[in-house]
């Protein structure tokens, strides 16, 4: 990086089903709330940037979210950025925001992220996974995916059931803490456990749900950032974004991409997995957190299922994940949960988390794994953020 | 390098179906229906499903005929089914002998579920009631 980027403003819209509310308008609560909350006019904004993964199918506007939501909020004339890339869309437009900064070819950057899921404009065939047209048309759903990885992985290090439905519990019970997510409720495992099964071993309660939701964060370069003051700013230490390696005889239970961006993202903080507090991670299936914890270096391979049965990864432990109540409550809009994430994070470094604050957190990370490519996963991304 | 039709799949092995699914992984050969996927000549790797340039080297790639018999990485019974399927039915990747990992519906005879590592045979019939109903692979144990 040339330059130091700081994350000045976070704001986000509730997540749930709102199927009376647009992209546009979902996009703008996010835009306005971290404006606000960075303290920066809308006539500052130098670059906008938004990600979405679905408006084309599901709103029939497939191009110039960006230039909407940038209309609604009276921002034009300066450069949109359009990012679609599956589940990542939304920490890509972090991601592209940052380097607008870093290349010192601009100072004030809005990244926005939206995503309608519980609706569609007119009708269609269901969603399928793109670039799993084959597998698809065999019977291909995201839960189908984990289903077999949860299962290889209850072979190989014995993770239990229980283990699983235990990030589900956590997630919950942070959920309760945040205003945000769209499940609040908390539950047991033993409601995991019986609730309606969807792709042997995993439940409805193992599976993140259908949301709607807008998220957005406001960075500034170093070179601005006295102008609007340092106090609640949080540094990017790194963000790094891999696509897929596509080899498909492999271990199903790592994921070779997130090991690899993971580590570029450590190596380019200069710090290690040891000094992450707090992290959002891909957390759309509680399997998945689990091979999370180990892809991105918290724990040992095959020690995931201890992880968070010991309580390494709850207020207090080693790392606390999912504070802000992940993909498992919040549901998965899916250009929004990057810069969810991000929003959680900036919380907690800056001490503002309440009730699921980790106590003195200083080094956060988000993670988003998105979509799938002949049978990989396609995009991965890492932001470690710090105060 | 030629830039012809795509090779790894050549029309005139196509199976005649129409829809995407067997337009692109399967072929009418002697003996029947094949499961398609493609070899580089040129350093041997295999694909599937077919690709029509290797990814290492980007030499044309030859069609090939998949083995029908492979071995079951992993398999997870779907109990909500995507529209055209009915629940609950099995999924699963099956490794073949060319080194491809093949997702595949999996059919199990025997008692007990499917599990890592059993030999399984390769059938290809429905896998998606339609209209129009779509065939492809299914592979069927215990052998």
């Amino acid at each position: 990086m040339t330059d130091d980027v700081h994350v000045l403003g976070v704001g986000m819209t509730k997540f749930g089903r709102f199927p009376e509310r647009s992209i546009r308008e979902l996009g703008r609560e996010a835009a306005l709330a971290a404006l606000d909350d960075a303290g920066v006019e809308k006539d500052d904004v130098g670059v906008l940037v938004c990600g979405s993964a679905r408006t084309g199918i599901l709103q029939g506007r497939e191009s110039g979210v960006g230039q909407l939501i940038g209309w609604e909020l009276g921002i034009n004339s300066v450069p949109v950025y359009n990012v679609k890339n599956y589940c990542a869309s939304g920490s890509t437009s972090f991601d592209v925001a940052r380097m607008a900064i870093a290349s010192g070819e601009h100072d004030v950057a809005l990244a926005i992220g939206v995503e309608k899921l519980s609706s569609r404009v007119g009708k269609g065939a269901a969603l399928t996974s793109d670039g799993m047209e084959v597998e698809g048309d065999l019977g291909f759903s995201p839960p189908s995916y984990f289903g077999m990885l949860a299962r290889r992985h209850m072979d190989l290090y014995g993770t239990t059931r229980e283990q699983m439905a235990q990030v589900t519990v956590k997630n919950r019970r942070f959920a309760a803490m945040s205003p945000y997510p769209q499940y609040r409720d908390p539950v047991t495992v033993e409601e995991v456990l019986a609730a309606k099964p969807v792709a042997e071993p995993l439940t409805l309660l193992d599976c993140c749900p259908t949301s709607d939701g807008a998220a957005a964060a406001l960075l500034v370069s170093e070179r601005v950032l006295g102008r609007y003051g340092r106090g609640r700013a949080v540094r990017v230490a790194a963000s790094i974004l891999h696509s897929g390696i596509y080899d498909q005889v492999k271990d199903m239970t790592t994921f070779d991409l997130d090991v690899g961006t993971s580590t570029a993202a450590y190596e380019r903080a200069g710090i290690g997995p040891g000094d992450v507090d707090v992290a959002e991670v891909h957390d759309a299936f509680t399997i998945a957190e689990i091979v999370h914890y180990e892809d991105l270096g918290f724990c040992a391979k095959g020690e995931g299922g201890n992880f968070v049965s010991e309580g390494h990864s709850d207020l207090g432990g080693k790392t606390a994940v999912a504070t802000g109540g992940g993909l498992l409550t919040r549901g998965h809009p899916l250009g929004a949960t990057g810069l969810a994430q991000v929003h959680e994070v900036t919380a907690q470094l800056r001490g503002e988390a309440g009730d699921r604050q980790q106590p003195d957190a200083k080094v956060g990370l988000t993670h988003v794994a998105g979509g799938f490519l002949e049978g990989d996963i396609a995009t991965s991304t890492v932001i470690l953020l710090s105060r | 390098m030629t830039q012809g039709k795509d090779a790894a799949t050549p029309s005139e092995t196509r199976f005649p179906g129409q829809h995407a699914l067997e337009q692109q992984i399967l072929r009418a050969g002697e003996g029947g229906l094949e499961l398609v996927g493609s070899r580089c000549p040129q350093c041997e790797a295999a694909y599937y499903p077919p690709r029509r340039l290797c990814a290492k080297d980007l030499t044309e790639c030859e069609s090939i005929a998949l083995s029908t018999r492979g071995t079951l990485y992993e398999a997870t019974q779907i109990r909500i089914a995507p529209v055209g399927f009915e629940a609950p039915f099995w999924l699963g990747y099956v490794d073949l002998p060319e080194n491809v990992r093949v997702f595949v519906q999996i059919r199990w005879n025997g008692d007990g579920e499917p599990r890592h590592g059993a030999a399984v045979d390769l059938l290809l019939e429905t896998v998606r009631t339609g209209p129009p109903d779509v065939v492809g692979p299914i592979f069927t144990g215990p052998v």
